[in-house]
């Protein structure tokens, strides 16, 4: 291991399972490149002497089997490398031997025609959950599996915009710089934040997520034999446990991942069927615990990179869209006292319902989903959505509204579906 | 009182002296309330007498001091032309050249003998006041706050809405107000306001109102037409929809059946079983955890399992060692919130379910649920008529519990705002009047902040409910208070945010 500063950045030379951190702070960028060597990002390998981008908020591991050589630079200010150091405590041989298992149970389904391991991670916030189920995706892809990465956590996710849930089919490893952004998920709207606000809604969702798993996993035998890796949401207390059982359940898992939690993983043992394996592992020395302010700005760069793209690679539209050409609604009423509903209604029903929403200014600057049903009668709820629109302006005279989104006019289908989450599009 | 009725002097002077200025007895409930006893009905008939005698005297006073009003039964108000005393000074409004008094103040005016009113030019006795003035816009409990509160010295005008923060910020409000009324004119809803306004504006008149609306219906007509042209524009649009934003690999639009999936790496779908699954030997797999031990060794796994160029060596992991260290950084919780109920145990020990896999596992869970419904060991406590509101089943987190108990309901203040702002919620109870303290420099143009907000209701009337009162108290934190009157008594309660201790977590 050794640093050396030259004109044109730093290298860092890696020994063998070395780990080199870096973290970009906010409004630079890093160029790294590796010179010599092998290496790889969360799984992903590097090519050598290619030149890779990361803008702020970024933060990177690369890790080496083999040591490397890789040279970092900051093209927009001179020499600030404190942030950029190296570890040889890495939980990566553990993380590894987790896929080596995982790839022998494929094999096994493989030979014997059979399902494929499915296996939830769970854990508090910040522990490295999607990082740990970015590894797994993308050392099974290196191998020629096709696994499907379902991703439920609605703040932070990972394979859409947040305030969704979804999946992909993670066929070939993630990008470097990029994620999975370049593949296209399956999502479903749910609309806020966290799932506190609403879990009739996000138990139904993770359900009809699961079913549509089933059916593409019957179609596919690649995708069967590869198994589902699910990553959620920090929520693990009280109705987040019962969540996490729920999804268990819905899934119908094989394995249990816990990161850096006992507790959770000693009622897990005590309160899942015996015949699901559950195992507690390290969570990385590299994990930084984020503020409740910077996840907030992490939702509004995924919100971003949507429609402008990484690096402000995208042309997103900008068009009017009349009133009455599109139905809007939000999901869950109000809830009601008992004794207002009908005979035999429950008052958790109201929650997964459709809420005709009346054009007015408070619409300004949220993000609606554009669904893929056809019309209100459809079940609006339980369907995919195609992308998103923000409305950027609303004209109450002319009733129209000015929307951004990433396709040209008209939109695709005319029922939008609103979310909490709001986008300013400013920078 | 009455007109042309000239007193002689010595007449006047019988008058003057019989004026007895003490103010009977009022009573309370249990001086009514008969028992039957002679005493009582003697001290009753003496009260009712007293009384009785107090309304019917006659009331003298010089005719040219009286101010002589006229009542407009149209616009609910009394127009006059000469202010005499100090009155004006926080009484009435003007519109144009017109002086006009609201009929609670006029009517105040009348008892405290200081004005007459007519209508159809004719002269209105008090009572006959009473009734013309008092109607459903304007009700008898307001005006017996009204005069309770005048009576005690404050200055009482009618609640004025606030002004919005852009009025504020462009300082319209020191401005004309008529052009204020118009501005909001337009953002508010026509049938609010006629509710609303009504009441509170100044000079706001039916004719300026009629030809509003009548623009109103003009600008609607108009809109019907666009949207007409709107929708046949609409109807060509769609014929050539082009279609995706985003396409989706795992099927287009799952909502259609399974054909829409992608089925282009589909090898042998014939022969794939549905949802096969295996019962895995995890003693075999080696899946490596650190639970329960201190040290883990870590073999090389098989090559065949690893992606290319991924060559790692045997290690080991100090799980003692990563133990202590993650326990420094990461505080162990203090306060561990789940409930633990008495059957909290007997529960979790039921649940044992042997399955041999989740389709299994599951029927028998539901089977288990059903079961605890039925035989539940205090299951005679379902047996009569009444029966606790909780089951046993029920008992999984405690937001269930207080779910279930309806103990605490969860009222979402902005959701609901813009939910009933179209009700009639607002317009049932509103603020009645603005109170200002007794203060000479007070003007009726600038009136500035009130010192309180008074709102009416009977004593029969329902409590109002949270969202009224998140209404009613506006934004600039004058205190409301909910004047309540109770045969004639009034009494003034007032509501105050806090936050109870929170013992238990809704997890």
């Amino acid at each position: 291991m050794a640093e050396e500063v030259t004109g044109e950045g730093t290298k860092f030379d890696l020994k063998p399972n070395d780990e080199l951190r870096f973290e970009v702070e906010t409004k630079q960028t890093v160029v790294m490149e590796m010179t010599h060597g092998k290496g790889e990002v969360f799984g992903a390998e590097l090519a050598k002497n290619k030149k890779y981008k990361f803008n702020s908020g970024a933060k990177v591991a690369v890790y080496t089997w083999h040591g490397c050589q890789i040279k970092i630079s900051f093209p927009n200010l001179v020499g600030t490398t404190e942030v950029a150091y190296i570890s040889k405590e890495t939980p990566m041989l553990m993380y590894l031997n987790t896929h080596a298992a995982l790839e022998q149970m494929r094999l096994k389904a493989d030979e014997e025609n059979m399902r494929g391991p499915r296996a939830i991670i769970v854990g508090p916030t910040d522990v490295g959950k999607s990082t740990l189920c970015r590894i797994l995706c993308n050392y099974a892809a290196r191998l020629g599996r096709a696994p499907i990465f379902a991703d439920i956590d609605v703040g932070q996710g990972q394979t859409d915009i947040p305030g969704t849930i979804g999946a992909l089919s993670v066929e070939r490893p993630s990008d470097v710089e990029e994620d999975y952004s370049q593949l296209s998920p399956l999502s479903f709207h749910f609309g806020h934040k966290t799932p506190q606000t609403n879990t009739a809604l996000y138990e139904l969702l993770i359900q009809r997520l699961a079913e549509v798993i089933n059916m593409r996993s019957e179609k596919s035998k690649r995708t069967n034999v590869s198994g589902v890796i699910i990553n959620t949401c920090g929520w693990i207390r009280g109705a987040g446990y019962e969540l996490i059982k729920n999804t268990a359940g819905a899934f119908e898992v094989d394995l249990v991942m816990v990161i850096d939690q006992e507790r959770l993983f000693n009622e897990l043992k005590r309160d899942l069927p015996h015949f699901v394996h559950v195992v507690l592992l390290p969570k990385s020395g590299g994990v930084v615990e984020r503020s409740q302010s910077s996840r907030g700005e992490a939702r509004d760069a995924k919100i971003r990179e949507y429609f402008y793209g990484i690096d402000n690679s995208l042309y997103p539209h900008n068009f009017e869209v009349k009133f009455t050409d599109v139905k809007i609604f939000k999901i869950g009423a109000p809830v009601l006292p008992e004794s207002c509903l009908p005979l035999g209604m429950k008052a958790e029903d109201n929650k997964t319902k459709q809420v005709p929403v009346m054009p007015s200014m408070s619409l300004l600057h949220h993000v609606f989903s554009v669904s893929a049903a056809n019309s209100p009668e459809d079940n609006v709820v339980e369907t995919n959505v195609l992308g998103y629109v923000v409305i950027t302006a609303i004209d109450m005279e002319k009733q129209c509204f000015t929307v951004l989104a990433p396709s040209p006019r008209p939109l695709p289908k005319n029922i939008l579906l609103m979310m909490d989450l709001q986008f300013m599009d400013i920078k | 009182m009455e007109e042309g009725n000239i007193l002689s002097g010595s007449e006047l002077l019988k008058q003057h002296s019989t004026v007895d200025h003490s103010v009977p007895v009022k009573g309370g409930h249990k001086d009514f309330d008969k028992d039957g006893s002679w005493m009582q009905t003697k001290r009753l008939s003496v009260f009712y007498d007293t009384h009785n005698d107090l309304l019917a005297e006659e009331r003298t006073e010089k005719y040219g001091n009286l101010v002589r009003g006229k009542w407009n039964p149209q616009l609910k108000l009394v127009e006059f032309e000469k202010e005499m005393g100090k009155f004006w000074s926080n009484m009435g409004f003007v519109d144009k050249h017109r002086k006009w008094l609201y009929p609670e103040e006029a009517l105040f005016l009348m008892e405290a003998n200081l004005m007459e009113v007519s209508f159809n030019e004719l002269p209105l006795s008090i009572q006959e006041a009473y009734n013309e003035f008092i109607s459903d816009s304007f009700k008898l409990e307001e005006y017996q706050i009204y005069c309770h509160l005048r009576r005690h010295g404050y200055l009482v005008r009618r609640h004025e809405p606030l002004p919005t923060d852009y009025e504020l910020s462009i300082k319209l409000t020191d401005h004309v107000k008529k052009s204020k009324r118009k501005r909001k004119k337009k953002v508010k809803e026509p049938k609010l306001e006629n509710g609303q306004t009504d009441d509170c504006s100044q000079n706001k008149l039916r004719k300026t109102e009629t030809v509003q609306n009548n623009s109103n219906n003009l600008e609607n007509s108009s809109s019907d037409m666009e949207q007409t042209l709107e929708e046949s524009c609409l109807n060509v649009d769609n014929c050539d929809n082009s279609e995706i934003v985003q396409t989706s690999s795992l099927g287009q639009n799952v909502k259609s059946d399974s054909k829409d999936c992608d089925v282009s790496n589909c090898s042998s779908t014939n022969t794939l079983q549905k949802s096969r699954t295996k019962n895995w030997n995890f003693s075999e797999l080696n899946f490596p955890s650190i639970a329960n031990c201190d040290q883990l060794v870590l073999d090389k796994p098989n090559d065949k399992f690893l992606p290319p160029n991924v060559t790692p060596q045997c290690g080991h992991f100090d799980v003692k060692n990563y133990l202590n260290q993650t326990k420094k950084s990461t505080p162990s919780s203090l306060f561990d919130t789940n409930l633990e109920f008495s059957q909290h145990e007997w529960l979790k020990s039921k649940t044992e379910i042997h399955a041999s896999n989740w389709k299994d596992f599951k029927q028998k869970q539901s089977e288990i649920v059903k079961n605890l419904q039925e035989h539940s060991p205090a299951s005679e406590l379902w047996k009569g008529e009444v029966t606790p509101v909780l089951r046993p089943t029920d008992v999984t987190t405690t937001a269930n519990i207080l779910n279930k108990l309806q103990i605490i309901k969860l009222i979402n203040e902005v959701d609901d705002e813009s939910e009933n702002s179209s009700d009639e919620n607002l317009n049932t109870t509103k603020i009645s009047f603005d109170v200002y303290l007794p203060n000479a420099q007070f003007k009726k143009s600038d009136p500035g902040r009130p010192n309180h907000r008074v709102c009416v209701t009977r004593s029969c009337d329902e409590p109002p409910s949270l969202i009224t009162i998140n209404q009613c108290y506006l934004k600039d934190k004058v205190p409301v208070h909910w004047a309540v009157i109770d045969n004639g008594d009034v009494a003034f309660y007032s509501f105050q945010h806090f936050s109870l201790p929170i013992d238990i977590s809704k997890g």
